[in-house]
């Protein structure tokens, strides 16, 4: 559970906000141990909890009609005075702008999972995955960078 | 800024203190016992339900004082019968609706589907729950008609109304997941563009 806490913490922060990402935390990792049992170990461990964690998140904002405001990126305990913050809070902002599989798609990336790797969570072929990941970098890095 | 740099900026948050998913851990372990019991018990009542209410109801409909009061019982049996399926097959596909370790597509179409199947269940509600409805109503109408007109009249007022709120229930229910069905079936085309 400590191995996975970060990104899931990271992720339940871009889907939700205030005590509904306590709420989103622990329905992920409710999941998790109620899948459990039927973890074969035919993909990676990380996979496999990166999967069940995308489609609780998914699952809930379809069920859950409010929508994260606005300004509810801006209430977390962070405090953007750093350059780091500043970038991860841009970051955020632009996740919260995408449409659900552009959402998904860029926080796996983000977590460093390959092509092949975010195939086999959301299901979407690796060179589609190629092909919008390219996009959305495009968007998210200035020109020059996001040709290096 | 190149890839490496914004993965970087975006891992660089601290980690939940140990304290927390200590208190995480032990709110999964207590809710997933809670969710376990509720749906034994489920399971005991309608059993019980199936079990004894149902055998009952088809005795009274073998020796009812009159056929109406017999039609009455038989009905409410059949509609026993359908009502306690109904609740297992509700239970089934809320195991199949909840978020699980499949690929998201093939999850998120999984569990479309049985949001369908569960909304039309709940739609059509008042139809199969009807048969109770109608038989409890049967027996309402032979208390007025031989015994009492003011607990006849009431038990048919009862009935009505009972009838009326679940349908109305269900019908609230259907559209809602409804609703939640084609907000995932957006997500699904989403993930297919």
């Amino acid at each position: 559970m400590a191995a996975y806490a970060a990104p899931i913490k990271r992720l339940c922060a871009v889907y939700t906000s205030g005590g509904d990402r306590d709420d989103l935390f622990q329905e992920i990792f409710l999941a998790i141990w109620r899948s459990l049992p039927g973890f074969r170990g035919d993909a990676s461990l990380r996979t496999w909890v990166y999967r069940v964690a995308h489609n609780v998140a998914l699952t809930r904002q379809a069920r859950d009609r409010r929508r994260r405001s606005r300004e509810s990126a801006l209430d977390d305990t962070v405090q953007p005075t750093q350059a780091a913050d500043l970038r991860q809070l841009a970051l955020r902002e632009a996740l919260e702008r995408m449409s659900p599989a552009d959402r998904s798609l860029t926080l796996l990336w983000l977590e460093g999972l390959s092509a092949s790797e975010i195939e086999d969570v959301t299901g979407i072929k690796a060179a589609t995955v190629a092909v919008r990941l390219s996009r959305i970098r495009r968007q998210l890095l200035p020109p020059e960078a996001s040709h290096g | 800024m190149d890839d490496e740099a914004l993965r970087e900026a975006w891992r660089n948050q601290p980690l939940p203190p140990q304290e927390e998913l200590l208190a995480t851990a032990e709110a999964i372990l207590r809710t997933d016992a809670a969710a376990r019991v509720k749906e034994h018990r489920i399971r005991v009542v309608s059993w019980v339900v199936l079990g004894v209410l149902c055998p009952l109801s088809v005795w009274f409909s073998a020796h009812g004082v009159t056929p109406l009061v017999r039609a009455a019982y038989a009905l409410v049996a059949v509609g026993i019968a359908i009502s306690v399926t109904a609740e297992w097959l509700t239970l089934a596909w809320t195991h199949q609706a909840r978020a699980g370790a499949g690929a998201s597509r093939s999850q998120l179409a999984t569990t479309a589907a049985s949001l369908a199947r569960q909304a039309s269940l709940f739609r059509s509600g008042a139809l199969w729950a009807s048969p109770i409805y109608v038989g409890v109503g049967l027996i309402g109408l032979w208390m007025f008609q031989a015994r009492s007109r003011i607990g006849g009249a009431g038990l048919l007022l009862v009935t009505g109304a009972a009838w009326l709120v679940s349908a109305v229930g269900g019908l609230a229910k259907g559209r809602a997941l409804d609703a939640q069905r084609l907000r995932l079936q957006d997500v699904l085309a989403d993930l297919d563009r």
